[in-house]
């Protein structure tokens, strides 16, 4: 029979329909998960989106549309259930419907790029702190031409305890989220207000009550027609007696005109932030009592961390700075001050708070870039105890180039707070040693020398390094003392910090180099010496070259010469490392020798000659 | 004579809007169910004491309209998503009229809704409703009179559902704001989306829905008039839909500080004392500390905040609140103003009752452009309301009388209006007319010669603007 054919063609084509649909929201739903963790470069992040995207063509390319009627619990096409679940964690059909969407529809001819900003959104946490949209709002902005959705006007705009309403598909009594008993009816009534009107039907009425005056009643009514007619009458009547008057005229914007409003419109984006605390700075300093001031201080306080959250330093430094303005400088005592100078004090107070350094954290650790210049005198503003701060920041601090950052500040905020800095040296931490030391050094204050040298016997390296450095710095003849302690560190970096530390001392200080010959000509004669790597010798050689004389001079033409039968590696890289020397003293008189080593057979021997005699030829 | 008790029904809006939630909640619970029954029972109740007096009572839907015994019930606020659903559900089934003819019982209106829920699944939703109620002898039903499906009607509907949405949503907010609660922006987002759609569509329609100004509660439409104005010009500018939806929220929320106002001042109908000034004067600094106390702070809140403190600084740095240091508003600042001030002035105010029309209000915007205004702004401004913004009452040359309907941007001067007198004095039927249209000797068929101030004539502007298209 014909009919019971066409029936059961048409209800197999509604099976695979619907398994479709079902199919393609199990994929949009893993996509969502997928898309929330993976970076868009990434393989499963593609992946997700082709799955899905090439499930919604095969099913709009049958038939055209995909329609969704949402439930919190359940996702329809027509009657047919295609996503169920009852949880409250990823529970898309609730995600939609707290949206307010009932009804989701996807077109067809709906291109890959836009189901994969859909999904995205699907899968954006809106509830952050940081957040600025929401899910309805963000999928309007992208414009997204084939997704369409129709929301609950009713549950969306009444209020957050209506989910329910017409057409919303819940039934009363369904559990959940469902709309309790006697909610519908409030909800209902919440449409009613207090009218004041009636129509025609109840004038009489409502005159006998005295509820409402006859103006009320009629300016409620549809005026009739004759009323109306009246007054059209009258109208023309004027008008026939009243003068002509010339319209205003509309002019063109000249191209400057239009110059200056697209350089408005350019400008105008960035800068909101700046001007609430510019306006909130205006209401501090002339808020008329304490709780203004307290409400304006709170708000200067949000806009602090939605500032910060946004990588927006700039407002921040101007919101200090203008508080700043309003609270004396070094006060603490609060006694006397204003109400206005107290809230000031407060935020203040906020800037140098452990919330607002967490936050000034992370947007240093963000990718975003900051001006140091700015930070530095966010810092300043903060006074003496921006250095705690700071130096607690630093310990947090994930990225180089935000520790180097904050190390910076350090160093031009520092000197106001040498103590606080010094006292951090004792810090368990070694980085966080490490960190004070770089900065100590990069003050350059003699002063605290001593604390440096205390760290000396460091059990990290890296923090006796920095030692070693800063010691380079200070180029006083203690720091030349203490460099040439680091010459048995355990460490060879530290090492050949330190001989290269002593040789960029002795470069500009005459007065040590008796002290530095001295000193490395004990090292390099010690028995033990010989054994070190060739290229630490080689840097002892170096720096003793900077303080080349006679005697040494004679030493090494002696170390030169000192030929054994079966000669060692050691031995060999000893005599290279004389040669070099002499190379680099200009020894004229080991010449000879020189020459007539040309010629060795030990290759490492020959070019170190070689390149002493070149180098003392060409002086 | 002792007053009936009426608790529940107090006027032709308020029977409406109960028929709407029995369905409502018809809908979702059983009709047995005590909610449903409570309902019932008020409605029931209030027939009964019209029926009293009068001998039948029809509730009759004509056009977008609900007729109460033939006289039309007007569209109001807090009722028009109830109104709204209603008119679907009468649409739905072919239904124009209920009418109750004698007193009724809770049974009575139990099986009418009944019925009226049930009969939309058949193919013939108004027979199977008439056949339905055949045993009930009070009720009876009339068809739909008008077919509704035409576009520019829908159109219309969808347009006035989303101006009186965008009302609806303020005064939530507002109540909220009064009530020091928190405010989620994401719903008033919503509705100012759903603006720009509209207007990106149908940008001269939403204006006129501005230029109507016969509303009971100035605050709340000059607060959604604000953003649209503003909207349009901010369309004008090119900003995108982003960025015109911050707008249309701080402009939606520029006078939210009045909460903080007392009522005694905001609606004191003699004018305000020094002190009274003052103490207004004070809602530009309100507005920025409500924003900021009730919403969560994001650019969103932040643009709303500024544009509240600034939109009553003038363009020279002069108004309020006085500011200490050298001041230039913002764009959104600049945009808003202008939407504000000509709102203001083309409204009928509690302070101000009598309003300017909408040529004299840009007049004088044109006299305080560069001192009060930006004056690059008001030309952008004057060439998107044109000179004769919607909703002039013109006279024409050929001792016509009409009112500007939709602006011209090519020949500003030549709008379309809705003719309303003819040259005899005579009213007519509505029509638009183009008066850029030209006859064939070359000249223009109709001139605009003069306006006239439709407030002093109490001219029902609606009743041009939006039926000017049925």
């Amino acid at each position: 029979m014909q009919w019971s054919t066409t029936f059961l063609w048409e209800k197999g084509m509604d099976d695979s329909r619907i398994t479709t649909a079902r199919t393609f929201i199990k994929a949009a739903l893993k996509a969502k998960k997928t898309l929330h963790i993976y970076p868009s470069n990434n393989i499963l992040y593609r992946n997700a989106i082709d799955e899905t995207f090439s499930i919604a063509q095969e099913y709009l390319s049958s038939y055209g549309l995909l329609v969704l009627r949402i439930t919190p619990s359940e996702m329809f096409v027509d009657s047919e259930q295609v996503y169920q679940s009852s949880g409250k964690m990823d529970n898309l059909a609730l995600f939609f419907f707290k949206e307010g969407i009932r009804e989701l529809t996807f077109k067809e001819g709906l291109p890959k790029n836009e189901l994969e900003e859909f999904l995205k959104l699907t899968g954006t946490d809106f509830d952050r702190e940081d957040s600025n949209s929401d899910f309805i709002s963000s999928v309007w902005e992208k414009g997204l031409e084939n997704i369409k959705f129709t929301i609950d006007e009713i549950a969306f705009l009444e209020g957050d305890a209506v989910p329910g309403g017409p057409g919303s598909g819940l039934e009363g009594g369904e559990a959940g989220e469902a709309m309790k008993a006697g909610e519908a009816m409030k909800a209902a009534e919440s449409q009613i207000g207090e009218g004041v009107g009636t129509g025609a039907l109840f004038l009489s009425r409502i005159k006998a009550q005295g509820d409402i005056s006859t103006e009320d009643v009629e300016d409620v009514i549809c005026l009739t027609d004759e009323r109306e007619d009246g007054k059209l009458l009258t109208a023309y009547e004027d008008a026939v007696n009243k003068e002509e008057v010339s319209p205003v005229a509309v002019k063109e914007l000249t191209p400057e005109e239009r110059g200056f409003i697209v350089a408005e419109i350019a400008k105008d984006s960035s800068e909101s932030n700046g001007r609430l605390v510019e306006i909130l700075i205006e209401i501090l300093a002339t808020s008329g009592d304490s709780a203004e001031a307290g409400v304006i201080a709170k708000s200067f306080e949000d806009l602090i961390m939605h500032s910060l959250r946004a990588n927006d330093l700039r407002s921040v430094l101007m919101a200090l700075r203008g508080v700043r303005e309003i609270v004396p400088e070094g006060h603490h005592d609060r006694r006397g001050i204003s109400d206005i100078q107290e809230n000031a004090d407060t935020i203040v107070d906020f800037c140098d708070s452990r919330a607002v350094i967490e936050q000034l954290g992370r947007m240093m650790d963000s990718t975003k870039e900051i001006s140091e210049e700015d930070l530095t005198e966010y810092a300043r503003l903060l006074g003496k105890g921006a250095v705690q701060l700071f130096m607690s920041l630093l310990e947090n601090l994930q990225s180089i180039s935000a520790r180097r950052m904050a190390n910076n500040v350090l160093i031009h905020i520092g000197k106001d707070n040498m103590e606080a800095l010094v006292k951090r040296l004792k810090d368990p931490t070694w980085y966080v040693v490490r960190n004070v030391i770089y900065v100590l050094r990069n003050i350059g204050d003699n002063a605290v020398l001593d604390d440096i040298l205390k760290m000396s016997r460091h059990g990290h390296p890296r923090v006796r390094l920095e030692v070693v450095k800063a010691l380079t710095n200070f180029k006083s003849v203690k720091a030349l003392q203490a460099l040439k302690d680091f010459f048995d560190d355990s460490d060879s970096t530290v090492r050949l910090s330190a001989i290269a530390g002593i040789g960029s001392v002795v470069k500009e200080s005459s007065g040590a180099r008796l002290f530095t010959r001295d000193a490395i000509l004990a090292k390099v004669k010690e028995k033990g010496f010989e054994e070190r790597d060739f290229k630490e010798k080689k840097s002892f050689f170096e720096t003793l070259a900077l303080v080349s004389d006679g005697e040494v001079d004679e030493y090494m033409i002696g170390v030169l010469k000192k030929k054994t039968l079966f000669s060692s590696r050691k031995s060999i890289e000893s005599r290279s490392c004389a040669a070099y020397y002499l190379g680099l003293a200009g020894s004229r008189e080991a010449l000879p020798l020189l020459e007539k080593l040309g010629n060795t057979s030990d290759h490492l021997l020959r070019e170190h000659v070689a390149a002493a005699l070149q180098r003392i030829k060409h002086e | 004579m002792n007053k009936p008790d009426v608790p529940v029904i107090k006027n032709a809006k308020d029977l409406v809007n109960r028929l709407a939630i029995l369905f409502r909640i018809g809908q979702t619970y059983s009709i047995d169910n005590e909610v449903v029954i409570k309902a019932v029972d008020e409605f029931v109740e209030a027939i009964n004491l019209v029926l009293l007096s009068e001998k039948t009572l029809t509730i009759e839907l004509l056009g977008e309209y609900f007729y109460l015994n033939r006289a039309r019930v007007r569209y109001a606020v807090q009722y028009y998503l109830n109104f709204d659903f209603l008119m679907s559900e009468f649409r739905k089934r072919g239904l124009g009229s209920i009418t109750y003819t004698e007193r009724i019982s809770r049974r009575d209106q139990q099986d009418f809704i009944k019925v009226f829920l049930s009969c939309l699944s058949s193919d013939s939703p108004y027979v199977t409703l008439m056949g339905g109620i055949e045993t009930i002898e009070s009720i009876t039903i009339g068809t739909l009179k008008q077919a509704q499906q035409d576009n520019i009607l829908n159109k219309r509907q969808v347009l006035r559902r989303t101006y009186f949405n965008a009302i609806s949503q303020f005064k939530a907010v507002a109540g909220k704001a009064k009530a020091k609660e928190s405010i989620e922006i994401k719903k008033a987002k919503l509705v100012v989306n759903t603006l720009i759609d509209l207007m990106l569509q149908e940008e001269q329609m939403m204006i006129s829905m501005t230029a109507i100004k016969d509303y009971d509660e100035y605050t709340f439409h000059h607060s959604v008039n604000v953003s649209i104005l503003s909207l349009a010009l901010g369309m004008k500018l090119g900003l995108n839909k982003k960025r015109l939806s911050e707008l249309g929220i701080a402009a939606f929320l520029h006078d939210i500080g009045k909460v903080a106002i007392p009522d005694e001042i905001l609606n004191k109908t003699t004018p305000f004392t020094d002190e009274e000034w003052e103490t207004m004067k004070l809602h530009p600094v309100e507005g920025v500390k409500t924003i900021l106390t009730t919403m969560k702070i994001d650019h969103v809140s932040i643009r709303s905040a500024v544009v509240a403190y600034e939109h009553h600084l003038n363009f020279d740095g002069s108004g309020y609140p006085a500011v200490q240091q050298q001041w230039q508003a913002n764009l959104y600042s600049n945009i808003v103003t202008i939407a504000d001030r000509f709102d203001a002035m083309t409204s009928a105010r509690v302070y101000s009752r009598e309003p300017k029309s909408p040529e004299t209000a840009l007049q004088v915007l044109i006299e305080n452009a560069g001192k009060h205004v930006d004056p690059i702004l008001l030309k952008i401004f004057i060439k998107m309301t044109g000179i004769y913004p919607i909703g002039t009452l013109v006279v024409l040359d050929t001792r016509e009388l009409g009112i500007v309907y939709r602006g011209n941007p090519d020949y500003p001067e030549r709008p379309v209006i809705v003719l309303i007198v003819d040259h005899n004095g005579k009213k007519v039927q509505k029509s638009l007319i183009d008066l850029s249209e030209r006859r064939l000797d070359g000249n223009y068929r109709r001139t605009i010669k003069k306006t006239l101030d439709y407030n002093k004539y109490k001219i029902n502007l609606s009743e041009y603007l939006l039926d000017a298209y049925s």
